[in-house]
């Protein structure tokens, strides 16, 4: 089964700490294991444009839609057997202590 | 040839076995039928059909050596159609039709069940759904209840129910949500999640002046799940524990209501209609708990320390006799596991009692947002009143009376409060 791991920045989140950061051993962990499909970070939302199309005409404006202080910082594409072995996955990820990891499965068309 | 009015008399016979097979064995039935079929939401369409089926079957044809195993099966073959049928559940047979057919093809013959309810209860308490919707999966699959009794036992209509159960069966499925009993590692976690599933119905029971046949429900499944615990595992002992709160608490249920349906406070009940079979129980599985933990020097879980306060205030002839001493350093040893502002009030309250109202204001000082809980101010008036500053005690009733839930506690504690301040010093109290 695949899952996203949507890894975002939480206000309630663990402050960052360096040293802790083991995202390096996370990410080769699960790509020893064949588990690990795809994931990389993402510029942060200053950087991000948002675009709408509304009765034919195309609404593009700068940064996210909703103003927040939690925003998606990442993503991984993994691929494992349930939900129990995703949350582990996401349990282990460094952000999960500094921020929160949402975990959607992969809906196939 | 059977009158109409003697078979109608037959399929009311029927139908009452059948209800009790399916109230006795529910969680067996799904728990197979579940193992089979892997969709939760045809399990339980192919159970409800399986039923209607047998009412019918049954009144023709008897009722049948093992009624269960009949259901399991029956359900399990209506599943397959129905996984076979509904051309938007294909994918869903594409994807386990190996497994449903396997399933099928090894039990069938011998109406062999097995016995996957531990898998089952473990699935209904997965923390990936919300504690109200472990609650109603928990009673509808494992205990058999319909949406109905649900909704009267937990103030919500049949309807929402019935969406919340769909939702929950659907996101088992779409989540990924496993059948499974966890790895050791997890084991601990999830089975905290069952224990508070079932102390969740069994304080909705509890509430007010109690709902006896819903504690007696979470009575049986706090059973259950103790039963289906393998002894060597240590979370055991505290579903011993809860199972040991339960009855200690429910022990009182026919001494907690008056004549007139009033509540009547624990040192005035009538200790001879209290279940002394239940406390008995109850404190076998306590020092059997305490043993345990003794001998495999773990510390004792929370259920099992409620569960010996509670013995210790059920246990003395006489309200009187109460060891206020041993309460009061159970309260402490619990506060040790959680710092909870009503359990930290508790605590002060009997080590009040115990070693004399001054420890008991120093405890209650700790209380975390105390200001805003009528039982902080509550127990705090009472302890400055034993303390003899009388006057500090008048305003701390008054401030608890303000902030009481209900009319009862209000007029209590007014009344205190009046007592205090003397005659004629009714006014703006409690307001």
């Amino acid at each position: 089964m695949q899952f996203v791991l949507f890894v975002c920045t939480d206000p309630t989140g663990e402050p960052y700490d360096d040293a802790s950061d083991d995202v390096e051993r996370w990410f080769s962990v699960l790509q020893e294991r064949g588990k690990h499909l795809a994931g990389d970070r993402l510029r942060p939302v200053e950087d991000a444009t948002t675009v709408r199309v509304r009765g034919g005409e195309r609404l593009v404006t700068d940064g996210p839609f909703a103003e927040t202080r939690e925003w998606i910082a990442g993503f991984d594409l993994i691929e494992v057997g349930d939900l129990d072995e995703a949350i582990e996955v996401a349990a282990a990820h460094p952000m999960a202590r500094f921020g929160r990891i949402e975990v959607r499965p992969v809906w196939p068309l | 040839m059977p009158s109409p009015r003697a078979d109608s008399g037959a399929q009311a016979s029927v139908a009452t076995t059948l209800a009790e097979v399916v109230a006795a064995d529910h969680a067996r039935i799904m728990a197979a039928v579940i193992a089979s079929v892997t969709d939760w939401q045809v399990a339980e369409d192919a159970v409800q059909d399986a039923c209607e089926r047998a009412l019918t079957a049954w009144t023709h044809g008897g009722v049948p050596a093992n009624p269960a195993g009949w259901l399991v099966t029956t359900a399990r073959r209506r599943g397959i159609d129905l996984l076979r049928r509904a051309g938007g559940r294909e994918s869903t047979l594409r994807r386990y039709g190996t497994a449903v057919d396997r399933g099928l093809l090894a039990r069938e013959p011998e109406h062999e069940i097995g016995d996957d309810r531990l898998r089952l209860v473990l699935t209904c308490a997965h923390p990936a759904l919300s504690l109200e919707t472990r609650v109603a999966l928990t009673l509808r699959t494992v205990l058999g209840w319909t949406p109905a009794d649900i909704a009267r036992s937990f103030l919500t209509t049949e309807v929402a129910v019935q969406k919340r159960l769909v939702r929950a069966r659907a996101k088992i499925a779409h989540a990924g949500i496993p059948y499974r009993v966890p790895s050791p590692a997890d084991l601990p976690e999830r089975i905290d999640g069952v224990l508070a599933v079932v102390y969740l119905v069994f304080t909705t029971g509890y509430a007010d002046l109690g709902r006896a046949e819903l504690m007696a429900e979470a009575v049986r499944l706090g059973r259950l799940v103790r039963e289906l615990l393998d002894p060597a595992v240590p979370e055991r002992l505290e579903a011993s524990g809860l199972l040991a709160l339960m009855l200690a608490q429910q022990s009182r249920q026919r001494a907690r209501v008056g004549p007139d349906g009033e509540a009547v406070l624990l040192d005035r009940q009538d200790r001879s209609a209290w279940d002394h079979d239940a406390i008995s129980e109850a404190e076998l599985l306590v020092h059997e708990v305490l043993q345990h933990a003794a001998h495999r020097r773990t510390p004792v879980g929370r259920y099992t320390l409620q569960a010996a306060i509670a013995l210790e205030h059920v246990r003395p002839q006489s309200a009187d006799e109460t060891d206020w001493g041993r309460i009061a350093h159970l309260h402490g040893l619990l506060n040790r596991l959680d710092d909870v502002p009503a359990q930290r009030i508790a605590w002060a309250v009997a080590a009040g009692r115990a070693h004399g109202p001054r420890r008991g204001l120093e405890i209650l000082d700790g209380v975390r947002n105390g200001e805003s809980s009528y039982l902080f101010h509550a127990a705090r008036a009472d302890l400055l009143e034993a303390a003899g500053q009388l006057a500090d005690a008048a305003a701390a009733y008054g401030r608890a009376a303000a902030l009481a839930p209900g009319d009862t506690e209000r007029a209590a504690l007014t009344a205190k409060q009046h007592a205090l301040v003397g005659e004629g010093a009714t006014g703006e109290a409690g307001r």
